[in-house]
């Protein structure tokens, strides 16, 4: 396998052996080969698959769906460095506008069609639509065209450079042109992974049986995966404790608590969600800089993380990864709790005593944030009270950018690159609930957006991340990671950086 | 009886209209719809306005309506909006579990709540009675809830002599599915079973004191046929109103149950249908549980004439 781009480093570069993705999407290989086929894997999850959503990040398809589906590349979650999979090779243009791509020429469909460069325009066609509902869906909306060069090649020409191309190649699974429009009721859930998806009761469980025909051998050890729907914390950690499960995925970080000294069972982190503050910009006292300063400066974000997150999440100013080109622990601390600081800002806006209502939904670990929120602004002087929205209320709030004077936000998105984030999370795109859009705003962004080397990435993202502190409108709390609890016996179990399980490689001991 | 059923018809037909009236509008009033379970709380408003024209969200309220009530008369009920399969499918793939479910808790109740109350309404000695008395009501003030998380937790963790999550189908493997039936019955059935009790405790003491029993005493019938002849006879009606009122709530506690027990029925249907806003299932379901009710109050109206000749059936 060979593999040529034009730039030279970070997320740019694919200097990488194919060795790298056996280890990520094969799970440990080596250790399996030892392994005998055979037997039957199940897991919990809290929500039910949704196949009308192939390309949308769901969270009731992301124990399974990187099982059955794959993509173009896959991010290291060690180097963050993508790597191939459907893909061979890649190469950037100089100027950045355009990528050609060459494709693996073993793959078939669990229907037995080889998968084509046509397959591939068309996921990356579909992904484009509003309807597929995809996150990065946006980003392909910046191509100029996909051109078709030959069986297992093509050519994709960039409206303006993407740094974030990796990022939609990952979440952009090839699906099968032939049986797209039959995957709604899960009767038609074709894919090129280890794994075919073979049966779905709805809100019951999702059955998936091994591809006997898959390109490699070594790998996909058990015959059959079962993901058990099963929404109650309580009834998944029974189904644990009784062995009926053998990974449970979906749990709070108090629910996993019980497991991380138990011997019999072991703890991975699967992708993550970021808690923001934000305020709308144009409703008072919001309407004053120094009193949304003041609101960063009052919160103690490692109260939440510890009483919360049981200290399993990375208290930060920033929406990004701290392995963004840009990051740094200056700015990721700019906000430290300060409550001497925050009562000066307040006295100086004159917002002593505002009364500020806070949209939460009624999510448990959203409401104990809440509580520590309130108790911080009132030492600082604020009133603040909740308005707790059923969830469905508030998503529909939140896509519609209504959501009062002051909300507290959760986003599943951790592992998106930087400029993803920037257009893909609702605390930041255009039409933000903050209600926060202005030239500086914009200028900053396009500059995000049309850096074309990590290290303009870099800079960019520095100098947006400042001016995002500057006039924080959206306060990140904490990041989270997401956890699975797995029988000890069990190995090999990979989760990307979007939290979405691997399970070809695992086996048990 | 069937001159009963007959006269029944009208008022069960202008049920089951009022009825179908209120399961289609009253999920429409909680904010959110389907839509916005598929699109996805980060979803763009455009995207959120694609998916909802997809799935015919923006269809006229009536039209949706009508078109359901014309597909039950040709025996559609519709399809689930967000599973995208017919809801006669999803509905009879949840069926048995419920059903089992619900039946062998039916059984538990039936048997459990008379012979509690018929042991407690005769004559028992003192700490006897008071045991019975004792048993009663902590069955009675236990809820399913938590009679469920105990039995896991001494049945299924401590001493794992029962399974304690998932099922398997009566067809299937009946001594399996039994074993994965009987905890969940259990504690579905206690809180019930302990209302029966009580209720025919009462009716049995009360029913003690007629005249007909000091009667039957006078004529030197044995006690034992006292009460299984005169009390108990003349007491069972208020036994069985109370087991035809209880049979809904078995349906409503099978909600909470299933959830525990990682059962697939169609309570955890229902919650999975409002979580997801899927009116077509919900609907259904909704409409589904009246036509139930209704039909268990008609025979608990023919078993207490069968029981007492005082009572006719009357439409």
């Amino acid at each position: 396998m060979t593999m040529s781009v034009a730039r030279g480093c970070g997320p740019f570069r694919s200097s990488m052996l194919a060795a790298g993705i056996a280890a990520v999407l094969l799970g440990s290989t080596a250790a399996a080969w030892a392994q005998e086929r055979g037997g039957i894997l199940t897991v919990s999850q809290s929500a039910d698959a949704q196949p009308i959503n192939i390309l949308a990040l769901r969270a009731g398809n992301a124990p399974w769906i990187r099982n059955v589906f794959e993509t173009l590349t896959l991010v290291d979650p060690q180097t963050f460095q993508p790597q191939p999979v459907l893909a061979q090779s890649w190469t950037l243009a100089e100027d950045g506008l355009s990528m050609d791509i060459t494709l693996r020429d073993d793959v078939t469909f669990h229907t037995g069609r080889p998968m084509t460069a046509e397959d591939v325009k068309f996921s990356f066609e579909t992904a484009a639509t509003p309807e597929s509902a995809s996150q990065v869906g946006f980003i392909a909306r910046e191509f100029e065209s996909i051109e078709v060069t030959g069986d297992h090649s093509l050519t994709i020409a960039f409206k303006r450079p993407l740094s974030n191309i990796f990022d939609f190649f990952e979440e952009t699974y090839i699906i099968d042109r032939e049986t797209y429009d039959q995957r709604e009721d899960g009767s038609q859930v074709v894919g090129t992974g280890p794994y075919m998806f073979s049966e779905w009761s709805p809100g019951a469980s999702i059955i998936l049986k091994r591809y006997e025909n898959y390109r490699s051998t070594d790998t996909a050890w058990f015959d059959e995966i079962e993901f058990a729907v099963i929404p109650d914390p309580t009834a998944s950690i029974a189904a644990l404790r009784s062995n009926r499960t053998q990974i449970t995925t979906g749990l709070t970080p108090r629910d996993t608590v019980e497991f991380i000294r138990n011997p019999q069972f072991s703890v991975l982190e699967t992708g993550g969600t970021i808690y923001p503050l934000g305020v709308n910009v144009t409703i008072p006292p919001f309407d004053d800089k120094l009193v949304r300063q003041a609101i960063a400066y009052a919160v103690d974000r490692d109260r939440i993380n510890d009483q919360v997150f049981l200290g399993t999440g990375t208290v930060t100013d920033l929406f990004w990864s701290p392995a963004a080109p840009g990051y740094s622990g200056e700015l990721a601390n700019h906000y430290t709790y300060d409550p001497d600081r925050a009562r000066e800002l307040i006295a100086e806006a004159g917002a002593e005593g505002a009364a500020i209502p806070i949209i939460v939904p009624a999510i448990p670990s959203q409401r104990s944030i809440f509580e520590i929120v309130q108790n911080n602004l009132r030492e600082v002087g604020l009133v603040p009270e909740a308005v707790v929205l059923d969830v469905a209320d508030f998503d529909q709030r939140q896509i519609a950018g209504d959501l009062g004077a002051a909300f507290l936000l959760l986003h599943g998105q951790v592992g998106f690159s930087s400029p993803t984030l920037l257009s893909s999370l609702p605390s930041l795109r255009q039409g933000n609930p903050s209600a926060f859009w202005n030239d500086d705003y914009v200028a900053l962004r396009e500059a995000m957006l049309a850096s074309a080397t990590p290290e303009a990435l870099g800079d960019a993202t520095a100098a947006l991340s400042e001016y995002m502190l500057d006039e924080a409108f959206s306060t990140v709390l904490v990041q989270a990671p997401g956890q699975a609890v797995m029988s000890s016996g069990l190995q090999g179990v990979v989760a990307t950086v979007r939290g979405q399980l691997v399970l070809a490689g695992s086996y048990l001991e | 009886m069937f001159g009963f059923l007959l006269r029944k018809l009208p008022s069960v037909a202008m049920v089951a209209f009022i009825s179908s009236i209120i399961a289609f509008v009253l999920p429409r009033l909680a904010p959110g719809d389907p839509a916005l379970t598929i699109a996805g709380s980060d979803a763009t408003p455009e995207q959120l306005a694609a998916v909802r024209e997809r799935m015919g969200l923006l269809k006229p309220l009536y039209q949706q309506y009508f078109d359901w009530i014309f597909g039950m008369f040709r025996g559609d009920l519709g399809e689930s909006f967000i599973m995208r399969r017919p809801v006669a499918s999803v509905i009879g793939s949840r069926l048995e579990s419920t059903l089992e479910l619900a039946l062998l808790a039916m059984l538990l109740m039936i048997i459990i709540g008379l012979a509690l109350g018929i042991a407690a309404g005769s004559p028992r000695s003192k700490w006897a009675r008071a045991v019975l008395d004792a048993m009663t009501t902590v069955f009675l003030a236990t809820p399913p809830f938590l009679t469920g998380l105990l039995l896991i937790l001494f049945l299924g963790i401590f001493v794992p002599i029962l399974p304690i999550s998932g099922e398997v189908g009566f067809l299937e493997d009946p001594l399996l599915a039994l074993q994965y039936l009987i905890l969940p019955a259990v504690a579905l059935a206690l809180p019930q079973a302990a209302i029966v009790a009580r209720l025919l405790q009462t009716a049995m003491n009360s029913a003690r004191g007629e005249d007909f029993v000091d009667l039957a005493k006078a004529k030197g019938v044995p006690p034992g046929q006292i009460t299984r002849r005169h009390v108990l006879r003349n007491s069972l009606g208020t036994a069985v109103v109370a087991l035809g009122l209880r049979a809904g709530d078995l349906l409503a506690g099978a909600i909470v149950i299933e959830a525990i027990f990682a059962r697939n029925g169609l309570g955890s249907l229902a919650v999975y249908s409002v979580q997801s806003r899927d009116y077509v299932v919900l609907q259904v379901l909704i409409l589904g549980a009246v036509v139930i009710a209704v039909f268990i109050q008609l025979f608990s109206e023919i078993i207490l004439a069968a029981l007492d000749p005082r009572i006719r059936l009357e439409g």
